[in-house]
């Protein structure tokens, strides 16, 4: 049958149109459907478009902090033909389903655009993500080291301790408290500050123990910090043979009996005593001294029975020589041993005054600090300086009552110990203790989008 | 059994066709379906105006947005005096602009950027010198505004750190809001 017959058939049949019908309603469903579905797509166009734009400047940021870690781990991220040439692109990198890629060089000067920055280094940085791309260039500068530490070892706690520091039997340090070890609070002992220990290390509280977040022990706390902790070694120069020693006892007054001060082999009033040996004060007895130098160098200091060290001058510093310097052999040795209602403390009454800074020995024989049964007053500090000892053990024992800052190989405190802050020792710069130096701190000072694409020079534009 | 080609045959040769009532029935649903998609486009078409005004005012109000939180994020600082407002921001940030000494194609360079937003639903961008002198050209940046309160600041106008951007877009019904903020990547150092 041909075509033209078919048709002719088909034309006069009288079957139903129910497809064509259904056909002609669906593609007319289709086509308004399909206005409804272009109209929502034009206006999340947009919305798309910004979340490609912000998650790109993300990306691209992600690439200047990715520089500027290298920078400030002390080892450029690429190295330039030449210095101060620019280095990179830096690429292969995917951030958030983003790429990025970047560009760095090093710059001193009028270079750096802002005046006093002495270094500084210059980073472009293109971020692209959903379809978009955005490029920055950031400028950072150094910092320098003494800014970036803000001041003495004591600038971020005043109790620090190389290794453990252990808090025994109603124990308390009301202060900030720092170790590289772990902090151990036994028997009712109380840290009472923030705390931190070394990393990878913890603090372990007993059950009637307690952590609190303040100086009044008021609210526990139960989060530290971990973080390592740097102690410098003493460094006492000349002070072994250039200092005021040579003022006892003609400067330097005894209150009390002579008989009962013993300094270099012989008591104040000039007799041979074999209670003290080179370099070593020993005062027994409800005997006061009190010093008007400003640079001791012992190698022991012992105070019994209700004796004091009473300091005049605005400040001073003892320094306590390391055991081989002393000629100190055998087992430990203990530096300072303060018993039975004795003090050190200042006219000033400031405890940044009087600074006992111990070089001490990480061989035999290794040096030790023992304060004990030093005064019941409860209100006020009569032990009132600074320890700074980062090679030798510390004890506070008995209803010790210490004001200041206290740095030490370990600190151990027993028995009613009490621990108190001290504003004053916070910016306490030691002499002869010399933080170290860090690597160049890079901080990023201009912050600028870029505009076109990157050319041969990667800030053009920007 | 008769085969399917035989079933063929006798459906194509079977020449009843629709009664009247299918007729009537079908023409029926016909033309409610059909007036009922009419209807539907009659509405979007009438609407269509309106919506495109809308989509535009959005995009018009990213793009502004967009704009100013550019150049707020690389803002050295919002100085205190002349105090910025709801109403107003004057911005200290780095752009290239002739009327404060610099060049579209060169480095950005300091500048005073104000964005004044008023109580016709616009916003206009005028660039100053850092010191305010040499002001350019106010541009319109914004229309369409139900509110010209657009900026707030983080913690104080005098001292902000970060400043949010909300603009109010006047619609038929209830208005449109677009809103972002930003923190000033480059404040001076005494800010």
């Amino acid at each position: 049958m041909s075509l033209r017959n078919r048709l002719l058939r088909r034309l006069a049949s009288e079957s139903g149109f129910a497809v064509p019908t259904v056909m002609l309603m669906t593609v007319a469903a289709l086509g308004m459907a399909s206005v409804a579905v272009t109209t929502s797509i034009g206006g999340q166009q947009g919305t798309v478009r910004d979340q490609g734009s912000k998650a790109a400047l993300s990306v691209a940021e992600s690439g200047v902090s990715q520089a500027l870690l290298h920078y400030n781990r002390g080892v450029a991220p690429c190295t330039p033909a030449t210095e101060g040439d620019w280095c990179g692109p830096v690429t292969g990198m995917s951030v958030n389903g983003g790429a990025v890629s970047y560009w760095a060089r090093t710059a001193s000067g009028e270079e750096c655009e802002v005046a006093n920055e002495i270094e500084c280094v210059e980073i472009v940085s293109v971020g692209t993500a959903g379809g978009v791309t955005r490029r920055v260039n950031v400028m950072a500068s150094t910092l320098s080291t003494e800014e970036s530490t803000g001041g003495g070892p004591f600038a971020s706690a005043s109790v620090l301790s190389k290794d453990t520091m252990v808090l025994d039997a109603n124990a308390v340090i009301r202060t900030g408290a720092a170790t590289n070890g772990d902090i151990e609070l036994k028997s009712n002992a109380r840290q009472c500050g923030p705390a931190s220990v070394g990393v990878g290390k913890k603090m372990n509280e007993a059950a009637n123990a307690g952590y609190y977040g303040d100086t009044l022990c008021q609210a526990k706390a139960s989060s530290y910090t971990q973080k390592e902790l740097t102690l410098p070694p003493v460094d006492q120069a000349d002070a072994a043979t250039n200092n005021d020693n040579g003022r006892f006892f003609a400067q330097d007054i005894i209150s009390g009996s002579p008989s009962n001060v013993c300094w270099n082999g012989f008591t104040a009033d000039g007799k041979s005593s074999k209670s003290c040996g080179a370099r070593e004060l020993r005062i027994d007895s409800n005997t006061t001294l009190t010093l008007t130098g400003s640079v001791y160098s012992f190698c022991k200091l012992t105070l019994r029975s209700n004796t004091s060290i009473y300091v005049t001058s605005p400040s001073v510093t003892i320094y306590f020589d390391s055991p081989a310097g002393c000629g100190y052999t055998g087992s430990t040795v203990t530096q300072l041993d303060m018993d039975s209602n004795t003090r050190i403390t200042s006219a000033s009454g400031v405890s940044a005054a009087v600074a006992l800074l111990f070089v001490g020995s990480e061989d035999e024989p290794q040096t030790k600090i023992q304060l004990d049964s030093n005064t019941t007053v409860s209100e006020t500090c009569v032990q009132n300086f600074v320890i700074y000892a980062p090679l030798t053990d510390i004890t506070f024992d008995s209803n010790t009552k210490f004001c200041g800052a206290v740095a030490g190989k370990t600190v151990h405190l027993n028995s009613n110990a009490e621990i108190r802050t001290s504003s004053s020792s916070s910016s306490f710069n030691l002499k002869g203790v010399e933080i170290p130096e860090t690597a160049a701190h890079y901080t990023p000072y201009r912050f600028v989008e870029c505009s076109g694409v990157v050319a041969s020079v990667p800030d053009t534009g920007c | 059994m008769r085969g399917p080609r035989k079933a063929a045959g006798a459906l194509r040769g079977d020449e009843r066709g629709l009664t009247l009532i299918e007729l009537l029935v079908a023409a029926t649903l016909g033309l409610i379906v059909v007036g009922g998609a009419m209807s539907i486009f009659l509405s979007s078409v009438s609407s269509e105006p309106r919506t495109a005004s809308k989509v535009g005012a959005i995009q018009q109000g990213r793009v502004a947005i967009d704009r100013i939180t550019r150049e707020l994020r690389q803002g050295l600082e919002v100085p205190a005096t002349p105090a910025s407002s709801n109403t107003e921001l004057r911005i200290l940030t780095y752009v290239k602009a002739v009327s404060c000494g610099g060049a579209p194609a060169s480095t950005s360079i300091p500048c005073r950027v104000t964005y004044a937003c008023s109580d016709d639903g616009t916003c206009s961008r005028t660039v100053a010198q850092p010191d305010g002198i040499g002001a350019g050209t106010p541009t319109q940046v914004m229309s369409g505004l139900s509110s010209p309160i657009v900026f707030s600041y983080t913690p104080s106008p005098a001292d902000a750190a970060y400043v949010g951007v909300t603009f109010s877009i006047a619609t038929d019904g209830a208005p449109v809001t677009l809103s972002d903020g930003v923190a000033l990547r480059n404040p001076e150092e005494d800010a």
